[in-house]
């Protein structure tokens, strides 16, 4: 069977068939629960999280142009809406998350245990998870949504070359702490 | 030492960098161990990050996303139509009370049948109309109509609260 665009299905949608939206939620739900697991660091609130951005975009449907992509239109609200969320948890994302030009350091944040030896992308994807919430954000839209810098620019609202920097400071950070605890060779 | 600068090794990794300055890069790496091994670990690094599985939502989430729609988009309308309700018994009971004074005020006018002048059947309807109304308003009936406006105040400051509540959830806070 053909596979129906997001523009098809919104269409459809919009036409009357509610149903055909759980299509939509299919197609986006587990990478959009990644990107805010990442955020929030919470799978429950993860989730709840998720369910209110589904239900956002339902109700602004009829606000689609469909001048952006769909799935840029609707990280940009799970965006949002988890920013919102940590905000409401009181943590400090002002001060932790408004520049780019922040520096972090995450050898003192995270203490691996060779003895805990884990497979590869395990431990290095439990690493992006102690990067800012921001940065593993990126790192989420850029390696598992394979979105450009334009696209993950308009998501998150900053320029391309912001997202180069953060992208890259993310990348520095992990490489950094691999090289500092010497796990180069236990991970090679 | 000096090594090579953090942002050339990333453009580099991204096949950002132009032909001539690639090359300059290679040759340094060939050089120096350091940067080799700065630059093995990104890269290192960002083949493990084009790996990364997504996680998997629990079962059942897009069965609770569209019982959800369905639930949220259908209340309100089920909303209008009880609000809907509440005005209509609040106009019957208005028209009741106009249609009770009007025939109070007929019965009392009934018997002059010949021709009257004009002005005294408007001085009349309105001297009773205005006796009526005393009559409704007074102490006794004053408290069952104010109860009756209390609860429909009550009622309506309910929905217009749920409402607001409604429409700043949407908003997205």
């Amino acid at each position: 069977m053909k596979k129906l665009s997001d523009q098809q299905i919104i269409e459809s949608v919009r036409d009357g068939n509610q149903s055909d939206y759980s299509i939509i939620v299919d197609r986006y739900k587990n990478k959009a629960f990644s990107l805010l697991n990442r955020m929030l660091r919470n799978e429950q609130d993860a989730e709840e999280t998720l369910q209110d951005c589904f239900l956002k975009a339902y109700k602004s449907l009829n606000s689609f142009k469909g001048e952006a992509k769909f799935s840029t239109w609707f990280y940009r609200i799970v965006y949002n809406t988890a920013l919102t969320k940590l905000s409401s948890k009181k943590r400090k994302i002002e001060n932790e998350m408004s520049s780019v030009d922040e520096h972090f350091d995450l050898k003192s944040d995270y203490d691996y245990n060779v003895s805990e030896r884990k497979d590869m992308s395990e431990f290095i994807n439990e690493l992006v998870n102690k990067l800012p919430e921001r940065h593993s954000a990126i790192i989420s839209l850029f390696y598992l949504d394979e979105m450009s810098y334009e696209e993950i620019s308009k998501v998150l609202d900053i320029s391309i070359s912001n997202v180069k920097v953060m992208l890259h400071r993310s990348r520095n950070a992990l490489r950094n702490l691999i090289i500092e605890k010497n796990l180069v060779k236990e991970l090679i | 030492m000096n090594l090579l600068p953090d942002e050339i090794l990333n453009k580099y990794l991204d096949d950002e960098l132009d032909t001539q300055k690639s090359a300059e890069v290679e040759e340094l790496l060939k050089n120096s161990e350091a940067d080799r091994k700065r630059f093995n670990v990104l890269k290192l690094i960002h083949e493990e990050l084009s790996l990364i599985e997504e996680d998997k939502i629990p079962n059942g989430f897009t069965n609770r996303v569209m019982a959800n729609i369905s639930k949220k988009f259908v209340l309100p309308r089920q909303q209008n139509y009880f609000i809907l309700s509440i005005a209509a018994v609040f106009i019957l009971i208005c028209v009741g009370i106009v249609v009770y004074i009007s025939a109070a005020i007929i019965s009392s006018s009934l018997p002059q049948t010949e021709s009257i002048q004009v002005t005294k059947t408007v001085y009349r309807f309105s001297n009773g109309l205005i006796m009526e109304l005393r009559n409704l308003f007074s102490s006794k009936n004053l408290s069952i109509i104010g109860s009756v406006f209390s609860l429909g105040i009550m009622i309506s400051g309910y929905f217009f609260y749920e409402h607001q509540k409604h429409t700043k959830v949407n908003m997205g806070a």
